[in-house]
């Protein structure tokens, strides 16, 4: 599997790149830019942009969507029915995509936002903002916040602690590591 | 991104070290089978994609090479040179590095989360996102460095050299610092908040 993550200094946010061993249909997520590193990246791997995972529908993330759909046919997956006027397909939580040979699961985890879903693909997880190295998302009130911790304890912590984390922001992470070591998700609901 | 699996001995449950079927207690001659790998990652300048987990590495060179999508949880890196190696997207989380020399280093996207990291230098480097939550940090220095968005959250870093480093977006909350040096540094541009779990 081809992995890259490349940074968007617009949103200061990341994008992941996925595709096979041998180049062909490869899987983007959260596109907050469609820069030339990006192209550069999926092009010299002789990649494909076949679907967009969307985490949530911040500007950060999906901004580089209108530029990517003149390049490449990309399918687009979120947990809304459009992501800046172009047609998503709808996921909710427990569907399994089948994307060529990738297999990704979709868990909801609202909290930042009402329609954020984290992705795992085998051993990695797209956690968009929900969860990052340290710290948690931002939310829009005391409900929201208790929602959010409520989701990353039950849905995310127990997934094992040798999950990597691929967050929206900052540095990578594992679940082990967050739950040893991020001082927001000691708080009391 | 290295493919994680397990040790075939039974009850075992570490991580198979790459080209192995098992981990680096079980594996007979670990030693040897990491000084191959590491002779062919010589020849090519690179150590892609593998799992090291585990292992133990003392007075390497591997000063210069690319290390991309490697899994080095749990290593024990003793006096090895690492100087203008390109570290990315690799985890050397919950490792033991004493004595390492990593400065001139280019570290992006890149976990050394819980390790201990003792009488070492990463100065003059690039270390864009490098995740150090919970880090043991003895003597280190990272001065000159550029640290952008690297997290340092819940570490706790005794006489720590970080002068005239880059900390914009680094964040320190929670973090136990001890006689660490900023001077010189825009740690305005950092985050310092206390968090009471």
């Amino acid at each position: 599997m081809k992995f890259f993550s490349l940074f968007s200094s617009a949103g200061i946010s990341n994008s992941y790149l996925i595709g096979p061993d041998t180049g062909g249909d490869a899987i983007l997520v959260d596109p907050g830019v469609f820069d030339a590193p990006l192209l550069q990246a999926v092009e010299s791997n002789g990649l494909f942009v076949r679907w967009v995972l969307v985490t949530h529908a911040h500007n950060a993330h999906v901004n580089g969507i209108r530029s990517l759909l003149k390049v490449y046919d990309a399918g687009i997956y979120a947990n809304q029915p459009s992501i800046l006027d172009f047609p998503a397909r709808h996921v909710e939580d427990g569907n399994l995509l089948s994307l060529g040979d990738f297999r990704v699961r979709v868990i909801e985890t609202p909290g930042h936002s009402i329609d954020s879903v984290s992705y795992r693909l085998d051993h990695m997880l797209f956690t968009g903002d929900l969860l990052s190295a340290g710290a948690i998302g931002t939310t829009r009130d005391g409900y929201a916040r208790g929602l959010l911790l409520a989701t990353v304890r039950r849905k995310l912590l127990p997934l094992g602690d040798e999950v990597l984390i691929f967050p929206g922001h900052g540095p990578p992470s594992k679940i082990g590591i967050e739950k040893l070591y991020n001082p927001f998700l000691g708080e009391k609901l | 991104m290295y493919v994680p699996r397990s040790c075939t001995v039974k009850g075992c449950g570490r991580p198979a070290l790459a080209r192995s079927d098992r981990c680096a207690v079980h594996l007979p001659d670990a030693a040897a089978h990491v000084k191959e790998i590491l002779r062919e990652a010589h020849g090519s300048s690179r150590l892609v994609d593998l799992d090291l987990a585990g292992i133990t590495l003392m007075d390497e060179d591997l000063s210069g090479l690319e290390i991309s999508g490697c899994r080095l949880t749990a290593a024990t890196l003793t006096r090895v040179r690492l100087s203008r190696a390109a570290i990315q997207l690799s985890f050397l989380d919950r490792a033991t590095i004493r004595d390492c020399d990593f400065s001139r280093v280019n570290i992006v996207n890149s976990v050394f989360a819980g390790s201990l990291i003792e009488r070492c230098t990463f100065a003059d480097s690039e270390i864009i996102q490098g995740n150090f939550l919970g880090i043991s940090g003895i003597a280190v220095c990272f001065d000159h460095s550029d640290l952008y968005g690297s997290r340092f959250v819940g570490s706790v870093m005794e006489a720590v050299s970080m002068r005239d480093c880059n900390l914009t977006r680094a964040y320190f909350d929670a973090a136990h610092q001890g006689a660490v040096d900023f001077h010189l540094s825009n740690t305005n541009e950092a985050v310092f908040s206390e968090v009471e779990p």
